[in-house]
């Protein structure tokens, strides 16, 4: 038993030690620090719709701002049927519109007042003020919903 | 039904187009913004109840500083030794590789496991037709302490129509947007310093590509999924999907510095490049791995199916369906992953797909020759072997080389004549002029062949210089066979070479070793007038250019013509319609404003003959009708991008207009994701480069460049 002791108390070491972060490649570089001038604002807009009832199977919406306000990222919402991040159109943001729309061949639908998207945006300047305007949305046999849009920042990080 | 399925295909449509011009149903809000209504009292609560689900964050460690390496660097492949590249003042980190595991046999020194932040690849790819769609999802974990950003150098197919973009941060997955590249640049920089993690994806080269991923928290977990469309090659009847892992490292020559680096683990910026390959040492490997699989559906059945690079399983549901998966013993991604596969109708025919969409018809082409133009003869040739002897080319891949122009000598006419040169810090020819293809000088030929060993620098515009310029004998109709890895930074000076001084040449390029450079391959042929052929370590080099010349003893079908008729064929890319040669087909795209009527018209030439055919149109459906348009811009950028490169016209502006508006990777635009729910702590982090390992076949030590202080870290 006394021959084994020194084993058992080394393993839970070799445990440890297996378990550590690696140490930092020779190649790793510092990054430059965050500027200590002012820098654009990085925030969330969910975007929620309300189809009243319906099940809601496709949706499109413009966003629309000054040029100051522009979207680094895309990502569902709290929405069932909807799994993938809803798709912009390149062909309109190239032309200063940003268009985001999704839809869904799912069963379960929503059809209750539901936070469909989350867009992520850079604002060059803090007072840009953004509007959402629903282009269309549909049901699954391709019925039009009378949809309200709204939109609600996200929390500050 | 009908109407259900209309819904759908508006939808789908609704990711690239205005719905409302496809579909006319209305909305009551449709007419008006409604961002500040708060009306339903349903809406207001939901958003609440969204909000208080907010939880606050976990805290992270902020990142850490640590002591300076700083050293002097030199270089393998010196012709000319450049200046010294001092670190940057920040590079003040130790070396400190760690020593994980072991995994070798008892015959050879174990491997050092070397952590990186790239942990695995998957590759998946659908194959309907002779379209290819491919997700590749890169999935980075921070194995250090620190909060890191982690940059990736790597391949996709040259012809990729990179389309989409999602950064998966937990199960969050944020579709990425393509921007301008220094915006998108700008704004990553932005998101990073900030704390946000954000990831940019730049092209360096049509067929390299950079992902940097900002902000990995220690032991987080970052996924990011590439999709792109292209078509396959297809030639004899097979059709070839390739899929390339790592890149091969490339020579710059003196004094260039927007070339593409090869530099060993630990060498950082010691090339002097604005692109740096980090390449693990011999002995060293890496946690990465791959998994691929692809799904083939074919429109007829399949009769063979094979890799030629890799251990597949491959199942077959059916005789027109294939599922096929890279072995789980062969998951190091460190050659190109090639699946071949021919159908079982005997020889293949010419077809084309076509969709119409709101911005108008789009449709590619298979154009195959036909099989009239084996009946012609050609004259005469002037064959120029034009071999790459520099350092990455030493061992299998110059053998390679020389076993496949031993083999080409062997298959030449008496009336024809023939070149040898060889290039690596300079062109060298085997005679002042070529000679005839005599006993006696075939001899000669294979005498300095077998004289050539692999070293030094690739001065390839020498050697493409040296097979160009010189007095040409109009009896004969020069072929230039140029035998290659490709492993160059500077693919435009080449290819302004071709595109200034190719006279009356034609040129065929053959990528020689395990991961060649594709891009420079195919272009160098698409602008010689010739044809790109592969020849793998593992290729019967006898047979590669036994095919060869099949293939051009008979003459080139030339001057090809779509007949635009009522379908208003316009924007036919490449704009310069290639020659083609038998058993090779080419593929086409191309725009219509009008009516196809199931059938384009094709006026060609051969040996002086007129050659018509016409080639059948098939409605594009499923992924293909989304493909399309894509492969048409992708197609298109290619071209806009050879002229701007090689400086014979197109603007930066044109091909940025073409990306954005189709939403494609290229030089001047880039895709940037930021997720701005949650920033991390600490306002920066540590840049870690992810290592890869040297293709199969081609030597470190011949290739990569390293501080002299460095190769025991």
């Amino acid at each position: 038993m006394k021959q084994l002791l020194p084993i058992l108390l080394a393993f839970p070491l070799l445990l440890l030690a297996a378990a550590q972060p690696a140490n930092l490649p020779p190649d790793a570089r510092p990054l430059p620090p965050t500027p200590a001038a002012a820098q654009p604002a990085f925030r969330t807009l969910r975007i929620f719709l309300d189809p009243h009832g319906k099940p809601l199977a496709a949706y499109q919406f413009q966003l629309a701002g000054d040029p100051g306000l522009t979207i680094v990222g895309i990502e569902t919402g709290a929405v069932k049927g909807f799994t993938d991040p809803p798709y912009y159109d390149p062909a309109a943001l190239a032309g200063g519109r940003i268009i985001v729309g999704a839809y869904s061949l799912a069963q379960d639908l929503p059809a209750t007042p539901t936070h469909v998207a989350t867009l992520h945006v850079r604002l060059a300047h803090p007072d840009i003020a953004w509007k959402a305007k629903l282009i269309t949305a549909g049901t699954r046999d391709g019925t039009p919903i009378a949809c309200d849009i709204l939109i609600s920042e996200g929390e500050q990080p | 039904m009908k109407r259900t399925m209309r819904w759908i295909l508006a939808a789908v449509l609704a990711i690239g187009v205005i719905v409302p011009a496809l579909i006319q149903f209305g909305c009551s809000a449709s007419d008006k913004y409604q961002a500040m209504k708060m009306e339903g009292p349903g809406l207001a609560e939901h958003v609440r109840a969204a909000q208080a689900d907010l939880a606050p964050l976990p805290p992270t460690p902020s990142a850490q500083n640590a002591p300076p390496v700083i050293d002097h660097s030199t270089e393998l492949w010196i012709i000319e030794r450049k200046p010294d590249v001092a670190p940057p003042a920040d590079d003040k980190l130790p070396g400190a590789g760690t020593l994980l595991a072991n995994d070798t046999g008892a015959e050879q020194p174990p491997d050092k496991l070397i952590p990186v932040p790239l942990q695995h690849t998957d590759v998946k790819a659908s194959i309907a037709g002779s379209i290819a769609s491919v997700d590749v999802t890169q999935q980075y974990q921070n194995p250090f302490s620190v909060k890191i950003e982690a940059t990736y150098v790597f391949p996709l197919p040259h012809d990729a129509a990179v389309s989409d973009f999602i950064m998966t941060v937990g199960d969050r997955k944020i579709r990425g947007i393509i921007r301008e590249r220094q915006e998108a640049e700008r704004i990553y920089r932005e998101a990073r310093s900030q704390g946000y993690v954000a990831s940019l994806l730049t092209q360096e080269r049509p067929n390299i590509f950079t992902q940097t991923v900002g902000n990995i928290e220690p032991g987080k977990r970052i996924d990011i999924n590439i999709r792109y469309f292209h078509t396959l090659a297809c030639s004899d009847g097979w059709f070839e999907f390739v899929f390339p892992m790592v890149v091969g490292p490339r020579f710059n020559p003196p004094g260039s510095t927007a070339g593409i680096g090869a530099v060993g683990r630990g060498s950082r910026g010691v090339s002097g490049q604005t692109t740096e390959v980090s390449y693990l040492r011999p002995g060293e490997r890496s946690g990465h791995d791959i998994a691929l699989s692809v799904d083939l559906q074919t429109p007829m059945p399949i009769q063979d199916i094979a890799s030629t690079s890799h251990q597949v399983q491959i199942q077959r549901s059916d005789d027109r369906h294939a599922a096929i998966t890279l072995a789980s013993e062969d998951r190091i991604p460190n050659r190109d992953f090639i699946l071949r596969y021919r159908l079982a109708a005997g020889q293949m025919t010419s077809g084309a797909l076509a969709v119409r969409e709101a911005r108008g018809g789009y449709f590619t082409m298979l154009l195959v020759p036909p099989a009239s133009i084996t009946e012609l003869r050609r004259g005469p040739v002037e064959m120029v072997f034009t071999i790459d002897t520099s350092g990455s080319m030493s061992g299998r891949p110059i053998a390679q080389a020389r076993a496949a122009v031993h083999a080409a000598l062997g298959m030449m006419n008496a009336g024809d004549t023939f070149q040898i040169i060889r290039f690596g810090n300079q062109a060298e020819k085997m005679a002042s002029q070529p000679l005839p293809a005599t006993p006696d000088n075939i001899r000669r030929g294979l005498r300095f062949v077998d004289s050539l060993q692999a070293g030094g620098g690739t001065m390839m515009t020498d050697g493409m210089r040296a097979s160009l310029r010189f007095p040409h004998d109009e009896s004969h109709l020069r072929y230039v066979v140029f035998l290659t890895d490709g492993f160059i930074g500077n693919e435009s000076d080449v290819l302004t070479e071709i595109a200034d001084n190719l006279g009356p040449a034609r040129i065929f390029s053959f990528g020689v070793g395990s991961s060649v450079n594709r891009y420079l391959m195919e272009e160098m042929a698409r602008l010689g007038n010739g044809a790109a052929a592969f020849l793998a370590l593992n290729d019967d080099a006898a047979q590669v250019m036994s095919t060869f010349f099949q293939r051009i003893s008979h003459p080139a079908l030339t001057d090809i013509a779509l007949d635009p008729g009522s379908s208003g064929i316009h924007d036919l890319y490449p704009r310069r319609l290639p020659d083609l040669f038998a058993g090779r087909a080419v593929m086409l795209s191309g725009r219509f404003s009008g009516e196809l009527n199931g059938q384009i018209h094709v006026r060609a030439r051969a040996a002086g003959q007129t050659v018509d055919c016409t080639v059948p149109v098939t409605p594009a459906t499923g992924p293909g009708a989304t493909a399309i348009p894509l492969v048409w811009a992708r197609t298109r950028l290619a071209d806009l991008g050879t002229q701007f490169a090689t400086g014979h016209g197109a603007s930066p502006d044109e091909i940025r207009t073409t990306a954005l508006e189709y939403g494609l990777m290229s030089p001047f635009t880039a895709f940037v994701a930021v997720d701005a729910s949650r920033r991390t702590e600490g306002t920066s982090g540590i840049s870690v480069p992810v290592p890869v390992q040297i293709p199969d076949g081609v030597r470190y030590d011949t290739t990569v460049e390293e501080r002299p202080n460095n190769k025991q870290q």
